[in-house]
């Protein structure tokens, strides 16, 4: 809803307003431009002082969690009493994610969106916050193309003891428990609102159980995510338990994370054996290296679909870190592949083999 | 040694000053509470008032970069008498330090990982239209794990503070001890232009800048040297020679080491219009395949430099002493027993395995 209001106090004098943003439930956010450091800063207000201890607790998330993507508080307004009345805060030009304009158009781009997303709430989990209110329209990518989750409003501070009558979150992103008063709110909810992000970024569409209120409800089956969207690998189960109705089935926000990560890079690695006079490189999925170093036996291993090096066929004495190589085992990350039985001592082959794959930075 | 402010100082009713935490040439940097806000913060504050309308101005373009690997800017304060630069505070060391008091270099693939990061904070400075002017190791500052995993550029456009002192430093380094110190700091990562011709500067001389971090980070050396020399070896606009320790590395880092001293000498080219962009150079490190498995130290137990070229890493956080390879060793001497090391651990029979493993300062803390 945009327009209309009017800041409803005395900005102090740094502060010079240019224009409106959005009215909220609780109050509405200004534009103003910083004189001090000559930037545009966005001021986020209360209607009523009686929300006063919402902002405070939102000051107080804020400085709790280190994260790239929540936006960043740089100051604060006190009312005569020393209550806080506005926020001053870091402003991100452009539309929030529920805008189509914003809507990321390759895969590529948004399983990117989506691990940031996951970044976010991971970093508000481990200092200990709560959020309760993920959903689209709370979120904004900035000109670095760094995504920010705002309105820590009604994040709980406590995340141990986390009660409270009704609840504040989003229909449709909201999770099932939060329609049971005295709800005990856990970080599981937030992540059930990344695995609803996770159909509706992905898969462009919200199951139909979702939508029912409360969500779930019917008892109507959920199709996994994996019928809708090709090739998510192991994701796709995580997302299916992310909506879970049970809380305590859901993966971690960690867990989601490292997940996407895999999935972003699968296709991305390289594997490289250490020969000793070259160096042999497997990058491309699908492709098989075979070694074969006589007399002591073969190795074949695949870069497998899910981006995994696995061995497809191993023949005579072969070891990878020691132990005996079997078909269908992932070689670890970095490690030494072993031609030769234990007996055989220095005549013995040794090839390292590592894999690094590139950093996902933002 | 005098100081400006003490601890309980509190500035502008807001920021109280709990400890002075370093220096550069121009300014004092004390970490401070945000007692409105309730966190820490970095209050840098300038030594002299000469430069007051620059560092209004440094503050002012800090500001307007906002990027995970640029130091965030959280308040400008100028109470009449002195001015006050608040910003993000880092728990953890610049990158000169790390280097001169941890490290001696890092291995190809934590070398790799800051060349990235900083490629990609470089590229929202100059999205910003800003010149950093000034890029250095101790410009840089980590978060304080082995991982380096927060790497943040800060102290913008001081360097135009600097100016003046800039020529001082030049014109006196036939008497190397009049010299401004943190002049000859910067030296080494000073493009031959703006070591040349002041006025011709643009973004390409912080990509040159990044180059010579990346090549001082891969080896532990300056690619010009230092001081007196490093001017004229600069100037003379040639490429770097190839350091002793590049001359023999086993075929686990080749690759990665070959793809970073491409990236390096593009970087460090004479000619500012050969240098690629920032943009162009995150582009290429988008695709540089290095690991990030996490890092534990640890300490050299023992090591068969004669028969065997491996030895085994004992680790606080680790029970089982960890298998290693000389080969995975990245450093400029042999490992030797006793010798504190930094590594990243997998899985192996009858023990875990360490690769890479990096050399550290035995009195080194993080």
């Amino acid at each position: 809803m945009k327009g209309g209001s009017t800041l409803p106090f005395a900005l102090p004098s740094r502060y010079q307003y240019q224009s409106e943003v959005l009215r909220g439930g609780q109050g509405d956010v200004f534009i103003c431009r910083d004189k001090s450091l000559d930037r545009l800063v966005a001021i986020k207000t209360l209607r009523d002082t009686k929300d006063a201890p919402a902002l405070a607790r939102e000051i107080d998330a804020r400085a709790k969690i280190k994260s790239k993507h929540v936006a960043e508080v740089y100051d604060r307004i006190v009312d005569v009493r020393g209550r806080p009345i506005a926020i001053v805060m870091e402003y991100v030009p452009g539309e929030s994610l529920d805008h189509p304009s914003v809507r990321p158009a390759t895969r590529e781009a948004t399983l990117l969106l989506l691990y940031q997303i996951a970044c976010g709430i991971e970093d508000i989990h481990e200092a200990g916050v709560i959020h309760r209110d993920i959903k689209p329209l709370n979120m904004k990518v900035d000109g670095s193309g760094v995504l920010k989750i705002f309105d820590l409003g009604i994040a709980n501070i406590d995340a141990s003891s986390a009660t409270t009558v009704g609840g504040a979150g989003t229909f449709a992103f909201r999770a099932p428990e939060l329609y049971n008063p005295p709800v005990r709110v856990t970080p599981a909810a937030d992540v059930y609102a990344l695995g609803v992000m996770a159909w509706w970024l992905l898969a462009n569409n919200i199951p139909a159980p979702l939508l029912e209120l409360p969500p779930q409800s019917s008892g109507k089956p959920i199709p996994s995510i994996a019928n809708a969207v090709d090739s998510l690998n192991d994701l796709a189960d995580l997302i299916d338990r992310a909506i879970c109705i049970d809380p305590v089935r859901r993966p971690s926000s960690g867990e989601l994370r490292a997940c996407i990560a895999r999935l972003i890079n699968h296709s991305q690695r390289r594997g490289v054996f250490s020969l000793v006079d070259r160096v042999h490189e497997l990058a491309q999925i699908g492709v098989t290296t075979r070694l074969e170093i006589q007399p002591y036996g073969t190795l074949r291993v695949v870069y497998a679909r899910d981006g995994r090096f696995t061995i497809r066929e191993v023949s005579g004495d072969v070891f990878v870190n020691n132990t005996r190589a079997t078909v269908g085992a992932e070689l670890p990350d970095s490690c030494v592949l072993t031609f030769g039985p234990e007996s055989a001592r220095a005549a013995r082959i040794f090839i390292p083999f590592d894999v690094s794959q590139p950093e996902i930075v933002l | 040694m005098s100081r400006i402010l003490t601890r309980g100082d509190l500035i502008a009713d807001r920021y109280r000053v709990e400890t002075f935490i370093g220096q550069g040439g121009m300014q004092e940097v004390y970490r401070a509470v945000d007692t409105s806000l309730g966190r820490h913060v970095a209050l840098k504050v300038p030594k002299n008032d000469s430069g007051k309308k620059r560092f209004a101005r440094s503050a002012a373009m800090s500001a307007r970069v906002t990027h995970p690997n640029v130091a965030k800017t959280y308040d400008y304060v100028d109470d009449g008498q002195r001015q006050f630069l608040v910003e993000e505070f880092i728990d953890g060391h610049d990158l000169r330090h790390m280097l001169e008091e941890v490290f001696y270099c890092l291995d190809p693939h934590l070398a790799a990982h800051v060349l990235h990061h900083l490629a990609k904070g470089l590229e929202a400075v100059h999205r910003e239209k800003v010149i950093h002017r000034d890029l250095k190791p101790s410009n840089i500052m980590l978060s304080g794990d082995e991982d380096l995993a927060s790497l943040k550029i800060t102290d913008f456009g001081i360097a135009k503070m600097a100016e003046a002192e800039i020529g001082e430093g030049v014109k006196s380094f036939q008497d190397e001890t009049l010299a401004s110190r943190t002049v000859v700091g910067a030296i080494p990562y000073m493009a031959p232009e703006v070591l040349s011709n002041r006025d011709d500067v643009s973004t390409s001389a912080d990509v040159w800048s990044l180059g010579a971090i990346a090549f001082y980070l891969l080896t532990g050396e300056k690619p010009f040297g230092d001081g007196v020399q490093a001017v004229q070896k600069i100037l003379a606009r040639k490429p770097p020679d190839r350091p002793a320790m590049l001359a023999k590395v086993t075929s686990q880092f080749r690759q990665l080491v070959d793809e970073l001293w491409d990236l390096m000498m593009q970087c460090l080219a004479a000619d500012p219009n050969e240098r690629p962009t920032a943009s162009e150079l995150v582009a290429k490190c988008n695709r540089l395949c290095y690991s990030r498995a996490p890092r534990v130290r640890g300490c050299v137990e023992s090591y068969r430099p004669k028969k065997g070229k491996y030895g085994f890493i004992t680790s606080d956080a680790h029970g089982d002493p960890t298998f290693f390879h000389a080969d995975s060793f990245w450093g400029h001497t042999s490992p030797e027993p006793n010798q504190h090391v930094c590594f990243a651990r997998f899985p192996g029979t009858p023990r875990a395995r360490a690769h890479p493993v990096l050399l550290m300062r035995n009195a080194g803390t993080i």
